[in-house]
């Protein structure tokens, strides 16, 4: 029941704030945001006032944390090494860390599946992947 | 019927039949169901990419090819749905209730053939829908106006109460963010820049590619993530060699087939709420209605039917609104509405009057591509127990390379695929709080189109807002958005009351 009074209090918060951003809109251009921001206030209050007991729990943090902290390099990397050499790393760094531990089988995983998605997306439907 | 309706319908079937368009059928079909199966690419992500190629293609093939990959990624949405419990496409979200424990149970087989019966015959009936109802639709959409395509939008939001599941205020809390997020960007009134911050790739909003797979694929990203220890004891083995379902175990559930198809069918019309929404309430109405409702979510299949046979069901409405009055019914067919358009075809009222024969082809051809999803499915299911040999810790990661490919075709820079990262972690957050995230999606197609309308409407008829009562059609499409947002909520009270 705490963890819904603290998602309440931050959609109020935040909703306030970008109801004060809309300050100098004219009309036309503010009432429907205004409108659902102030809604949205209302809802949360309720919310904060009659929480439900919904709790956040996690399985494995550490490793849910740490696969992320690889996707934040991996975007990254991308614009700065490019697409194929940042996803072979990612790809094998995480399948590693996820308790994968077979080499080969990884490193064939890997390679095969960036190949084909950068021929996928990159030769056959001309994306300019980075 | 008339006769120049009947000589039709025949053309249109001759002209579906030729050997090209099977093949385009075909192709459209596998590369549907392929699209479908990967979580994180849905049906809509499929015909993006696949736009560019149909540029190349005749009209009628192109608009085959269409409406088979829109169908089979519906159908492959469950095969990823029932084998891992992850939905290869959010409409395929209910069908993980029961078709991963049946899974899990060693009945993979049994879960898959009962998905493909079920999406067959929710496919069938679409098809049907589409070639009945797009001529009668078209006609009353001579009429329509922005106060009429308003009421549409609401009756669209109004389904909102049949997905947001035991919590009603987090759902609508979710509607309304969406609702918020929508607006971000120029304002279609006034050019004003709403909530930009001095960034300029929020001129233009946020897009909606990034926002669905953020929110509807990432989430289970992250939960692979987090139950990667479990593989172990995630699945049973499966020996069960199992071709077909025997007729008992159709006829069983003949009940659930027709009232899903129905259901599927209504949602459909009702434009964004495409088929994610219709297979929740589907499911839902299902849960409710059963003799024995604490079997569900633990290897009914009766759940997979009812999630599966609304999902397909509801693709035809989807098309008629999209064909017919030139609304998209759903992201994916804004897809097809562009295809349409790069053809040089106007869709919409006069595109029967334009392209008959085009038009029917498409209508004809749509019933084949469910007859062959029937007829190739039965290969897919045997195939499809080769996925459950995947490891989970390969699953993750590949799963989300595709994703930001997805995500980043959107606007063609890493901008996308931050939105995507930033929204998934939002999303994922609040479904381990028990908030429903269908009415966000709902809401952020609905949005623009609502502001849009109202504006246009109110200077339509110099802001006398009380002459859109005036209009019967806005009327009875608001009487209907009504009727949709009460009925559920109160079948849920009602079933509370007596139980």
């Amino acid at each position: 029941m705490f963890a819904d009074r603290i998602v309440g209090v931050i959609l109020i918060l935040i909703s306030a704030g970008l109801l004060y951003s809309l300050k100098g809109a004219t009309f036309e251009a503010s009432i429907f945001p205004s409108f659902f921001l102030v809604l949205l206030i209302v809802l949360s209050s309720l919310l904060v006032i009659k929480p439900s007991g919904s709790k956040l729990t996690f399985d494995n943090i550490k490793g849910l944390l740490i696969q992320f902290a690889l996707i934040l390099l991996y975007l990254f990397a991308l614009p700065r090494i490019g697409f194929i050499i940042s996803t072979l790393f990612y790809l094998f760094i995480a399948i590693y860390l996820s308790g994968y531990r077979k080499w080969i089988h990884n490193i064939v995983t890997t390679s095969c599946l960036t190949i084909l998605l950068y021929f996928i997306f990159a030769r056959y439907l001309h994306v300019n992947l980075p | 019927m008339e006769a120049s309706t009947i000589s039709l319908i025949l053309d249109g079937l001759l002209n579906s039949l030729t050997l090209y368009n099977i093949l385009m059928m075909l192709i459209g079909l596998a590369l549907g169901v392929f699209f479908g199966a990967l979580p994180g690419l849905s049906a809509t992500t499929g015909m993006a990419l696949l736009l560019p190629i149909t540029f190349g293609l005749p009209l009628e093939g192109s608009l085959l090819m269409l409406g088979a990959v829109y169908a089979g990624a519906l159908y492959g949405g469950n095969i990823s749905a029932i084998l891992l419990g992850i939905p290869g496409t959010a409409a395929a979200l209910p069908t993980t209730f029961d078709g991963f424990p049946m899974t899990r149970q060693g009945r993979s087989k049994e879960a898959l053939l009962y998905g493909l019966y079920a999406s067959a015959f929710g496919g069938l009936v679409s098809a049907f829908i589409l070639l009945f109802l797009t001529p009668v639709i078209g006609k009353f959409a001579l009429k329509f106006g922005a106060p009429e395509i308003l009421a549409l939008a609401l009756w669209g939001l109004s389904t909102v109460s049949g997905v947001t599941g035991k919590n009603v205020l987090k759902g609508l809390i979710v509607a309304v963010i969406g609702l918020i997020v929508s607006s971000i960007g120029t304002s279609p009134v006034g050019g004003y820049n709403r909530f930009v911050f001095g960034v300029p790739h929020l001129l233009a909003g946020l897009g909606l590619v990034p926002l669905v797979l953020g929110t509807m694929a990432l989430p289970r990203v992250f939960e692979v993530f987090d139950q990667m220890k479990k593989q172990d004891e995630y699945f049973l083995k499966s020996n069960v060699r199992k071709w077909f379902l025997k007729p008992v175990e159709l006829i069983q559930y003949w009940v659930t087939f027709v009232k899903s198809a129905i259901i599927g069918a209504i949602i459909g019309i009702a434009p964004a709420a495409g088929p994610s929404i219709a297979s929740i309430m589907s499911y839902n109405e299902s849960k409710r209605s059963s003799k024995n409702p604490e079997s569900y979510g633990k290897g009914n299949p009766e759940g997979v039917v009812a999630s599966e046979t609304a999902n397909s069901a509801s693709v035809g409405g989807d098309l008629v609104l999209t064909l017919s009055v030139g609304v998209p019914g759903s992201a994916a067919c804004a897809v097809m509405l562009g295809a349409l358009i790069m053809k040089g075809i106007q869709p919409g009222p006069l595109l029967l009057k334009n392209s008959p024969v085009s038009a029917y082809t498409f209508f004809m051809g749509f019933i084949i591509v469910n007859l062959l999803i029937f007829l190739v499915g039965h290969l897919y299911v045997q195939m499809g127990s080769y996925i459950l040999k995947t490891p989970l810790g390969v699953l993750g990661p590949a799963i989300f390379v595709i994703c930001s490919i997805g995500a980043y075709t959107d606007t063609n820079d890493l901008f996308g695929v931050q939105v995507m990262i930033i929204a998934g972690v939002i999303a994922y957050l609040l479904i381990k709080l028990d908030f429903p995230i269908a009415p966000f999606l709902l809401a952020i197609i609905l949005g623009p189109l609502i502001e849009a309308n109202f504006w246009t409407a109110y200077y339509m008829t110099g802001g006398d807002l009380w002459s859109f009562f005036k209009r019967p059609v806005f009327d009875a499409i608001l009487i209907l958005s009504v009727l949709t947002f009460a009925l559920p909520v109160l079948l849920q009270k009602r079933k509370r009351a007596s139980g």
